[in-house]
């Protein structure tokens, strides 16, 4: 923040200062007005009243949404797990020069990540029971989901990784005698995959929020809960949603606290680079 | 086979689905950028507390699944005497969620521009203002239009979720259909191809765009 201050305005002159103490006096007043009238819309609509916002006083309660976020963390860590290491050899098929391997990894890629998740995920929750052999619970409808978009997603990334290499890498590696494979695995992925950390970083976090679709199939996470506590006390209807809200808000914000920590700490260790090299 | 019936059977209704989905997407992005204008300017300005209330109004859109955020307003707003249908409620929502995305490219263009013309237009005795209409704005608007294009595209799949809370657009038909005819593959993939349908020219078209305002160099 400090950073982008020097760089748009410093030296702030003595006039100028006083606008910006003027503008903030005003801003500040705009702001508090605001709130104080969605304050007063919820006094005015009863929403502040104490029994409305009991049912958060009992531990079950707070028992009962745990699980769910549980459950959301469980689909989105098993979701991780299956499609990151996937979309790596979607990513090779993709480059491969290999018509065969290219041409169906190109189509996966671009249908799954141009169609809408809920669409996918519905799809399979309708189809999946009536095709017999066996049934698929509520995780897994979500998992696989979930998995056949991000491996797309997750394989343009690493992609653009690859891509954005110096082609130097590659002739070096072969100019060492090695082939192919031992170049990608040895030389190229490992700093691909070092250069799009947060990129990843930042999709793994668009993943944890989208297990809230579980909500439409149904499975038992975070806003599924939300849901059922609704239809179990519905005055406190607007309530739960909040604390809902709130506690997405706040795993979200730890990734993203986690996030820029890594990038912070990648900016101190850049690799150094040995004199005359 | 399947696939044929449905078209031939159903196609009114994805019609008015896609009509309703292109609505959603246009107004919510028309919305979102408005509101993302105004919050990129409010958080590169020089003014603390609104720096202060865009940033975090940032942070806590970046941290809300935008299904919670809809069902949130859904629900929410008549609890607290507000009371508006269920598609304006969507477009609200979309709006106000995107539009954080928006500002966060816009002020990533913003930093695009070389610190050597803001020195300048600060030499020159240019205010703020002065400064953001005839100097930032104009040469950080070529470089926020591909981010600008992903996030038109991202909002047409978005509007997917306000087909799950009741809003008729094509995945909301694509779900009644399906509970009528119980012909699961061949409705979703035409919504699938609908939802292409729409967001490959809109892709296409952007990317046009992008060549025509490319600086040459």
């Amino acid at each position: 923040m400090s950073k982008e201050k020097d760089f748009l305005f410093d030296d702030i002159g003595p006039i100028a200062q006083r606008r910006v103490w003027i503008g903030s006096a005003i801003a500040t007043l705009i702001i508090l007005w605001v709130m104080w009238i969605v304050i007063q819309r919820f006094a005015d609509n009863g929403q502040f009243e104490l029994r409305r916002w009991e049912l958060f006083a009992h531990p079950g309660t707070w028992k009962f949404l745990a699980g769910g976020l549980a459950n959301t963390l469980k689909a989105a860590a098993i979701t991780a797990c299956i499609s990151f290491p996937l979309s790596i050899f979607m990513a090779l098929a993709r480059l491969s020069k290999n018509p065969i391997l290219s041409k169906p990894a190109v189509a996966f890629v671009e249908f799954f990540r141009s169609m809408p998740l809920v669409i996918l995920i519905l799809f399979i929750a309708v189809s999946a029971p009536t095709t017999g052999i066996f049934k698929l619970s509520g995780l897994w409808v979500l998992v696989i989901g979930m998995s056949m978009y991000y491996i797309a997603v997750f394989s343009e990334v690493v992609r653009a990784g690859i891509i954005s290499l110096p082609s130097g890498q590659r002739e070096a590696a072969m100019a060492l005698g090695m082939n192919y494979r031992q170049s990608m695995r040895l030389i190229e992925l490992p700093q691909a995959l070092y250069a799009m950390t947060p990129a990843i970083m930042s999709q793994l976090l668009f993943l944890v929020q989208d297990t809230s679709i579980g909500y439409i199939i149904p499975y038992e996470e975070l806003l599924r809960r939300g849901k059922n506590i609704e239809s179990y006390q519905p005055i406190s209807i607007l309530q739960t949603y909040l604390v809902v809200t709130l506690v997405y808000a706040i795993v979200s914000l730890s990734l993203l606290w986690l996030t820029n920590r890594i990038e912070r700490s990648r900016e101190l260790a850049t690799p150094r680079i040995p004199k005359g090299a | 086979m399947d696939f044929i019936y449905i078209v031939s059977e159903y196609w009114p209704m994805f019609l008015r689905g896609a009509e309703m989905t292109i609505f959603l997407t246009v107004t919510s992005a028309l919305l979102a950028f408005f509101i993302g204008a105004v919050v990129a300017v409010m958080r590169i300005g020089p003014i603390p507390p609104l720096r202060a209330v865009a940033s975090v109004y940032i942070e806590i859109m970046r941290a809300i699944p935008l299904l919670a955020l809809i069902i949130l307003f859904l629900v929410g707003l008549p609890k607290v005497g507000v009371f508006y249908s269920t598609t304006i409620t969507a477009i609200l929502t979309l709006g106000i969620y995107t539009g954080a995305y928006v500002a966060e490219a816009l002020r990533a263009g913003f930093r695009t521009v070389p610190k050597g013309q803001i020195e300048a237009a600060r030499a020159l005795g240019m205010t703020f203002g002065k400064m953001f209409k005839n100097v930032l704005l104009p040469q950080s608007i070529r470089s926020v239009i591909p981010p600008m294009g992903n996030l038109l595209v991202s909002n047409i799949k978005a509007t997917a979720l306000a087909g799950a809370v009741g809003v008729q657009e094509i995945y909301w038909v694509a779900s009644r259909v399906n509970f009528d005819s119980a012909r699961s593959l061949a409705v979703f993939l035409l919504a699938a191809l609908c939802y292409l349908a729409i967001a490959l020219p809109t892709g296409f078209l952007w990317n046009k765009l992008e060549v025509r305002m490319q600086i040459v160099r």
